[in-house]
């Protein structure tokens, strides 16, 4: 009985031993082995060859772009010689280019006020602008393309200067008192320091607001006038104050 | 007794056999290894490959950039020569 369960313990471990030999021997045939060699030896062969041919490729466009450099270095070169300006020269002229820039920029950010009482420097900034337009070096892109940028920028500013609504920007206006409180008068209104700091020039007042003040001598309190522009008064303003003093001295006598 | 010890040289020629077949259809050890080897070759070649492309590639996007480059170069020549004809 024991003899016979030896011989079976021992039948059953020969079994498993050679099972397990059989199957770690299928994991891959001889055939099969050859078969991938033959695989893996033609991509590797393929990879050699593309690799080979990308290398050459690479070589001839690492090629081509130093080439390419040398021609866009000469070719700017050549462009600045057109000019036959100097470095000095050029340095010089840019260096005028971002001064006239600056104070356009200046003009530009200026409040409508400030931009009418220094209207005249437009024409300044035009003048240079037109005598750097003069030079060889105006020719180039870059300071072609700054000129025109300068122009368009003036043009701007000369159009806002234009624009109606921007006059009327410009006006200030001024709530009557009264004569008691305040002494206002168009003579003395004239004269107010943040008015226009002089008392004879009360008929712009008056012929700014003709709408409103028939007779010079007479404002209400409340009224809101238009404070005109300072500057010299105009003709019709003067007429209008010489009328006035006429009519005066005919009343008075 | 007689019986199983006939049973018992069965199996043992039977697992002797399949050993023997077993062993002599696969490749040796040494060819297994030539086999990893292989693929290891080809797994660094592509990478090598895909390396290859990808700078291949970058110096394509290159040469096209610096064609542009010197065709608005020569334009800006071109221009510049017309303005100082226009000034003269």
């Amino acid at each position: 009985m024991n003899f016979r369960k030896l011989v079976l313990s021992g039948l059953m471990l020969i079994m498993i031993a050679a099972a397990s030999s059989v199957s770690a021997q299928t994991k891959i045939t001889k055939e099969e082995w050859q078969k991938q060699i033959t695989d893996y030896t033609g991509q590797r062969d393929n990879l050699k060859r593309t690799l080979a041919q990308l290398s050459k490729d690479i070589d001839s466009l690492k090629a081509l772009l130093a080439s390419l450099d040398q021609k866009v270095t000469a070719v700017n070169s050549e462009t600045k010689s057109l000019t036959g300006a100097s470095d000095e020269l050029r340095k010089g002229y840019t260096a005028q280019l971002s001064a006239l820039e600056n104070w356009v920029n200046e003009l530009a950010r200026l409040s409508n006020q400030d931009l009418f009482a220094r209207k005249a420097e437009i024409d300044s900034v035009q003048a240079k602008l037109n005598d750097l337009k003069k030079s060889k070096l105006a020719a180039m892109q870059e300071n072609h393309d700054r000129l025109q940028s300068l122009q368009q920028k003036i043009d701007g500013l000369r159009a806002a200067l234009a624009k109606p609504e921007f006059v009327a920007s410009l006006e200030k206006t001024y709530i009557v008192g009264t004569w008691k409180k305040n002494r206002d008068c168009l003579w003395n209104i004239s004269k107010k320091k943040d008015i226009y700091n002089n008392p004879f020039m009360w008929p712009k007042i008056w012929q700014g607001n003709r709408d409103q003040i028939k007779d010079p001598d007479i404002i209400h309190k409340g009224q809101k006038l238009k404070i005109p522009t300072a500057g010299p008064l105009t003709d019709s303003e003067k007429k209008a104050e010489h009328k006035y003093w006429s009519k005066k001295r005919v009343g008075t006598k | 007794m007689k019986r199983a010890f006939r049973l018992f040289l069965g199996a043992a020629f039977l697992a002797a056999t399949f050993t023997i077949v077993g062993c002599s259809s696969g490749p040796s050890e040494e060819e297994l290894a030539q086999l990893e080897a292989l693929k290891a070759e080809v797994a660094s070649l592509q990478k090598e490959v895909s390396a290859k492309q990808a700078e291949n590639a970058g110096l394509q996007k290159q040469v096209a950039d610096k064609q542009a480059e010197l065709a608005a170069a020569m334009k800006e020549q071109d221009a510049t020569r017309d303005r100082l004809k226009s000034q003269q």
